[in-house]
């Protein structure tokens, strides 16, 4: 996977050599190079990218300025020759901090840091899912929801803590919920493996909630749980 | 006999070690940045003069942190520390004439450094040409 890339950098000798870094890496898109943050602003208020090459002292506006004007927040590798930036850098999140110059071997160990970041992003946004309730978007992490009920054209979303009843189908919920850590056990519940307490029978548990589990669900069922 | 495996050796003052790390022993990259930083230095130093003239410490101050990578892309660390701390000096000053001393010695520097790395430049072609034919 390439990273579709800014560098915004005033000195022309820094970008080239920059730039050769980023097309030898193979893992870069470079989309652009711009000279100060004004112009880099223009281009990123139409365009997203996955990560920016930024300096920070520059004619006009500083690379922090640009930052807190950006809409939104992509990776950040601070290219500068000025050490004393480091603690703005961790102030801003920044992934890296490259004193100029640097090595190939340097500037890759910044593109792992940015890979990582990026997956742990990638974590944070999968553990979790918005469902719409009374007009507004309400967050649940899945390992908060114990199960969820249908109930004709709408779900109901139960945590340990709240009930939530949102406009959708199980079918819909079905195909989202797939290679998380849930089944379909009823054509009208699926439950979180994970929060299930017991099983007797036709019926499984969940914090005192009896839950039906039909017959054509029920191998599931065994199959995906860690029976001893 | 081949000559193609003949590595190009800088001179003298050039850190030899660095600026193969650096480039990763890519010669046209490295005349390429050699010549790009001669471009940057010489129009930096013009501004520098400027600043310097109208007592302007700030904008000063930014020429050298903006010279001051420039020794590094060309393999002279030892000047980019020098510019560094003058730099740094900078914010500890209440107005140019602090720093003359400083200042005389960086221009100095610079056109002494312009007109090496012109030469190296001139070096490297050479050597370019040589392998090529």
């Amino acid at each position: 996977m390439k990273f579709t890339s800014l560098i915004v950098e005033d000195l022309k000798p820094a970008a080239d050599h920059l730039s050769k870094l980023c097309e030898r890496s193979g893992m870069i898109e470079l989309k652009g190079h711009y000279l100060n943050a004004e112009d880099a602003l223009e281009y990123l208020s139409e365009n997203l990218v996955d990560l920016i090459f930024l300096d920070v002292e520059m004619p006009g506006k500083s690379g922090f300025e640009m930052l807190d004007q950006l809409a939104y927040q992509p990776q950040v590798i601070l290219t500068t020759s000025k050490t004393e930036y480091a603690y703005d850098a961790f102030e801003y999140k920044v992934c890296d901090f490259l004193k100029k110059p640097f090595t190939y071997q340097r500037f890759v160990e910044a593109l792992q840091k940015v890979e990582v970041r990026k997956k742990q992003s990638e974590g944070e946004e999968n553990d979790q899912i918005f469902i719409k309730v009374n007009g507004k978007l309400v967050r649940l992490k899945y390992d908060e929801i114990l199960f969820m009920e249908s109930m004709g054209d709408y779900v109901k979303f139960v945590t340990a803590e709240k009930k939530f009843i949102t406009h959708n189908t199980m079918k819909n919920l079905e195909v989202k919920f797939t290679g998380q850590s849930f089944l379909k056990v009823h054509r009208s519940y699926i439950v979180n493996l994970a929060a299930i307490d017991d099983i007797q029978e036709n019926t499984l548990y969940i914090k005192g909630n009896q839950i039906p589990v039909s017959k054509a669900n029920r191998s599931s069922v065994m199959e995906r749980i860690n029976v001893l | 006999m081949s000559h193609n495996n003949l590595r190009y050796i800088f001179s003298g003052r050039f850190d030899t070690d660095y600026l193969q790390e650096l480039y990763d022993n890519d010669l046209d990259t490295i005349m390429d940045i050699f010549e790009s930083s001669v471009t940057a230095i010489t129009a930096e130093v013009g501004h520098a003069v400027h600043h310097y003239h109208n007592g302007d410490l700030d904008s000063l101050r930014r020429v050298f942190h903006k010279i001051k990578p420039l020794f590094g892309y060309v393999g002279l660390p030892s000047l980019q520390e020098y510019v560094h701390d003058v730099e740094s000096k900078c914010a500890h000053v209440n107005s140019v004439e602090q720093i003359t001393s400083d200042y005389e010695r960086i221009i100095g520097i610079v056109s002494d450094t312009v007109n090496v790395l012109t030469q190296e430049l001139a070096r490297m072609k050479m050597y370019s040409n040589l392998k090529v034919s």
